[in-house]
């Protein structure tokens, strides 16, 4: 093999690294050249202060703990997400007469826009006129109640979550050979015994996926807070990206807010990596 | 897979080339109609019923005094974030996609008057014969001059009032002709309004959480005129700190509220229309909102089967002056380095704030004129006799002190936070007033800070 | 015989647990159906109902005639169809790069595209709307597509899928004399139908439901999507829940017809046996 640089990879990987470059990494470098600066409500940068705003945002003990919430919230979600999703796959795995009603039934959740969930969570879990309360006759105050408002965010994201994983994790579920199921089946092997030596070596690859996907929507879940909740109370679902949105677009300091957002980011990374050590040792690609 | 893809591009090309079709024969044909007509593009953000209506209204404007003068007004429907749009395109100084005219909130007008495409009215006004700026309602005219200049005027009025179930005053052994006028009797009234079933409340006397828009009514009308922070609440040059703190005011308010809270009767919940909503169902009777709840409230109501009183928002103690703060959006025109749009807008600004429009647009949304000539209006005064609940907002506006306005504080939705969050802990008693008052100017002021050492004041 | 009906009767009772868990999991939505049809005091209140008492029309109607619904479905899919394709296209483009080839910074690369949704839109909003706006692609159906192409999550799943493709594959085709692009028109893409379909369906749901890029697009009533247009009736205080579900009924229509049409794609699945060997 003669050393030389191919470029057909380069040319494959060209168009897609042209749009997030141009769309994603440009404006966020930009983002983050102003993490440095003081920023006026202009978006523009007025005096460079180093590293002040990221010393600011260590010192403040609202963003401390909303780091803390981002990850209670992801570490129940991203579970509980694929493991729903997988028993799901795993129901639906054959095809059966009725298949595909209750396939649509378990994927439709994703069709929905995170906007609208909340506005149907919000009616249904209306603390004094709500559906829920009414029919199972609990008096909870899903949003206003600071010991049970996170739970019903991360209820909403894993049911915002679940119709995308279970569509990936049941094409990947349908992809097992039957072959390999039925030898399994003549050596008397039980559905856990299927599972764990046949199906989540092959699907590993999708779980893979859906891990650090879900892990990352999960970090940088913003959109419920800023619709249902403000953060609150007392800062009990206060999450990363709603700090960062609360300071730049309620207060206006949008050097702080983009400092946040580099931070936010640093901590997905670290999260990302530790995934990929995994891939090299527990993911199967063939 | 490759005939499915393949297919999909030829598709979604065709798609393209028609759509691109279509779009350029817009632009031609708006390019053919621009020779005689200027086209001034609106932004506003009524949506709904409300939203036919205003539109409605500019094609009543476009037939007549539009094509008269050879203009032509296109209307846009954007969402509450107009401001946030608008911020977008300025900062990448798009001024070829930026509207000619935009209705923003009340609160905006201090930013409003940082822009430099934003045309004050001032001169517009005085050298306008057929205009006459004192038929505007003085309380919303004001809301939007700031620092002695005028930025834009009214588009919408609103006003805060308190809405009461008669049905559930009556049941109560109440007068339903006569609601609380303060808070202390707002306390007496809610001992009788509350209906319990055990230990469940079958009725509160009020869904409400103490915020950023009862304060803007509450500490106002006190007294004399107070405001909310020092620099009258940022109307005489940027908020630097709150004074409702200092001032006793906001101690006064709470204490005040205190004793409808001893009665047990409230639900300090206020997140979005919850309030509303509760009244409406019948669970809590009163609420305090403004005009824009009056339509759904009376619909609600009639299907609910219980009927509904207007009064003017309770004082907080007998002796203070009252008033109301005034609401609703007001319309600017942006300057595109062409007079004769300026001028093409200032024509729609006045036929749109004139007596007529506004009879016609209020009559149809129950929002408040903005001009007082609509009272000469015959039609119009009918209308109010049939509507009394109509005319509380309108007279109370009307008579209100123009000095009792919205806070400006440039954080105004941090302060909204730190407002609910901090008096709902209040309400819960899990804190005392004094340290509700303190702990909310420490962070309000914080907040204020920070926004002002990064938009340093020059 | 016998086992057979047991067989049988086994299935039903499977296919009815399912659909029950199917039922509980699509509750809001078919909750938000019915709630479409009720009075705004039916949804909210002290009774609150799951079926309507008495079924109105008048939601829809509110929003069909306060919004032009036609032109914006018009707009939705044709924004949508395309961005979707062109980023499938894409994504498998870079996909097959990062999965059959080694090369300088494959790493680097690899992470930049994936940790792109590791940054909030927030942060790229601005400088975006600068960038498009010079390009004079405001209000134009481009400046809407060109935006959801990139995306790092299409080609992180389907790197994923081809990795699954055994490499003899590729070997054999290498000796065959097929070109590697060939290769990829005419053995790759064909394969990876249920992943494809799969990146089609979440692309799709995905674009389509977009709405702040769309309404900063639209500054012309006749560019709203339907999100943008739906969004207004949301807007002011005084819509009532009934409006906003009926309006989020119909703009969910759409993305359920195409989710059932690429469904059966995913269902196939692949056919194992040929590519195992």
């Amino acid at each position: 093999m003669k050393k030389k640089i191919k470029i057909n990879p380069y040319i494959y990987i060209l168009l897609s690294m042209l749009c997030l470059i141009t769309f994603i990494y440009y404006p966020a470098i930009k983002t983050m050249i102003k993490s440095l600066y003081l920023v006026n409500a202009q978006n523009r940068p007025v005096k460079f202060i180093g590293l002040e705003n990221y010393i600011k945002l260590f010192s403040d003990p609202e963003f401390i703990n909303s780091i803390k919430v981002t990850f209670t919230y992801a570490l129940v979600v991203v579970p509980c997400t694929l493991l729903i999703s997988l028993i799901l796959a795993l129901f639906s795995s054959r095809k059966r007469k009725m298949s595909v009603v209750y396939e649509l039934l378990y994927a439709v959740p994703m069709a929905v826009s995170v906007s609208v969930a909340c506005v149907v969570f919000s009616i249904l879990l209306n603390g004094n006129l709500g559906l829920i309360n009414h029919v199972f006759h609990l008096n909870v105050q899903w949003f206003t109640d600071k010991n049970v408002t996170l739970i019903a965010l991360m209820f909403i994201g894993i049911w915002l979550d679940i119709g995308m994983n279970y569509l990936f994790m049941l094409s990947a579920v349908r992809g097992v050979p039957a072959e390999l199921l039925e030898a399994a089946e003549i050596d008397g092997a039980g559905i856990l015994q299927k599972v764990k030596s046949i199906i989540a070596p092959l699907i590993s690859p999708t779980v893979f996926y859906l891990f650090c996907v879900d892990m990352g929507a999960a970090l940088m879940m913003s959109g419920p807070v800023i619709i249902l909740t403000n953060g609150g109370p007392s800062g009990a679902t206060n999450t990363m990206i709603y700090y960062m949105y609360k300071k730049g677009f309620y207060i206006f300091n949008y050097g702080l807010s983009y400092a946040a957002a580099v931070i936010a980011f640093i901590i997905g990374f670290i999260a990302v990596l530790i995934a990929f050590v995994w891939e090299r040792k527990g993911v199967k690609y063939s | 897979m490759k005939k499915t893809l393949v297919m999909t591009l030829a598709v979604s090309m065709l798609f393209g080339t028609a759509a691109q079709c279509a779009s350029l024969t817009e632009i031609s044909t708006a390019k053919t109609k621009s020779d005689d007509a200027i086209e001034l593009v609106l932004w506003h953000n009524r949506g709904g019923a409300n939203g036919e209506t205003v539109d409605g209204l500019i094609d009543e404007f476009n037939e007549t005094v539009g094509a008269q003068k050879g203009i032509k007004v296109t209307s846009v429907r954007q969402d509450d974030s107009i401001v946030s749009t608008f911020k977008t395109l300025l900062y990448a100084n798009d001024m070829a996609n930026m509207p000619d005219l935009a209705t923003l909130y009340a609160g905006d007008v201090e930013y409003a008057s940082t822009v430099d495409c934003i045309q004050p009215l001032d001169d517009l006004m005085a050298n306008d014969s057929e205009f006459n700026s004192d038929d505007i309602l003085p309380s919303l005219r004001s809301a939007y001059n700031y620092m002695g200049t005028q930025y834009s005027l009214p588009f919408h009025g609103d006003a805060t009032i308190m809405y009461y179930n008669k049905t559930a005053f009556e049941a109560a052994g109440l007068d339903p002709s006569s609601p609380p006028t303060t808070i202390a009797e707002m306390a007496e009234a809610a001992e009788k309004l509350l209906v319990k079933d055990g230990e469940t409340v079958k009725q509160y006397a009020i869904t409400l959480g103490m915020q950023n828009c009862y304060f803007n009514n509450w500490i106002a009308d006190q007294g004399d005129v107070f405001y909310l922070g020092d620099n009258e609440a940022g109307r005489t040059g940027r908020m630097t700190k709150v004074t409702f703190d200092t001032d006793g005011t906001m101690l006064n308010l709470l204490n005040e509220w205190q004793k409808v809270l001893d009665t047990d009767a409230v639900q300090s919940i206020d997140e979005g229309d919850q309030p509303k909503n509760e009244f409406i169902s019948g669970l809590s009777a009163m609420f305090i909102g403004g005009n824009w709840a009056m339509t759904s409230i009376e619909e609600g109501a009639a299907e609910n089967g219980f009927e509904v009183g207007v009064c003017e928002l309770p004082k907080v103690k007998e002796s203070d002056i009252g008033g109301v703060c005034p609401g609703g959006t007001s319309m600017y025109i942006i300057n595109k380095d062409d007079d004769t749009r300026v001028q093409a807008a200032w024509e729609f600004m006045k036929w749109w704030t004139s007596g007529d429009t506004q009879t016609k647009f209020c009559m149809k949304t129950k929002y408040i004129p903005v001009n007082s000539k609509t009272l000469e209006n015959e039609e119009y005064h009918k209308w109010l006799e049939e509507n009394p609940n109509y005319k509380v907002p309108f007279d109370a506006l009307m008579n209100s002190d123009p000095r009792i306005q919205e806070q400006l504080a440039p954080t105004q939705q941090e302060f909204q936070s730190i407002f609910l969050e901090t008096c709902q802990s209040w309400a819960k008693g899990e804190m005392t007033a004094e340290e509700c008052v303190q702990n909310m100017a420490e962070k309000c002021n914080a907040a204020l800070d920070e926004y002002n050492t990064a938009n340093p004041i020059e | 015989m016998r086992r057979l009906k047991n067989k049988k009767i086994k299935s039903i009772i499977f296919q009815i647990f399912f659909i029950f868990v199917g039922l509980i999991i699509a509750f809001p939505i078919i909750y938000s159906v019915s709630a479409s049809f009720m009075k705004a005091t039916d949804i909210v209140g002290l009774n609150p109902r799951i079926i309507p008492k008495s079924f109105t029309l008048k939601n829809y109607k509110e929003v069909l005639e306060s919004t032009n619904i036609i032109r914006q479905v018009f707009n939705s899919l044709l924004i949508t169809v395309m961005a979707c394709a062109l980023r499938l296209l894409v994504a498998a483009l870079a996909a097959f790069g990062f999965s059959f080839y080694e090369f300088p910074f494959k790493k680097l690369f690899f992470y930049l595209t994936i940790c792109t949704m590791l940054i909030p839109g927030e942060a790229t909003l601005l400088t975006n709307y600068e960038t498009v706006s010079k390009m004079h692609m405001v209000n134009t159906y481009a400046g809407s597509i060109i935006m959801f192409i990139g995306s790092g999550t299409s080609v992180f799943i389907i790197r994923q899928y081809f990795l699954t493709l055994p490499k003899s594959l590729h070997e054999a085709a290498v000796i065959d004399g097929c070109s590697d692009f060939r290769f990829f028109c005419t053995i790759v893409m064909p394969l990876s139908k249920p992943v494809l379909s799969a990146a089609a369906i979440n692309g799709f749901v995905q674009i389509w439901n977009q709405y702040i890029w769309p309404k900063l697009m639209a500054t012309r009533t006749e560019m709203f999507t339907v999100q943008v247009g739906l969004a207004q009736l949301n807007s002011t205080q005084g819509s009532s829940y009934g409006v906003i579900l009926a309006a989020a009924v119909i703009a969910l229509l759409p993305t359920l017809l195409f989710f059932i049409f690429f469904q059966k794609q995913i269902a196939g699945g692949m056919v194992a046996g040929s590519i195992k060997e």
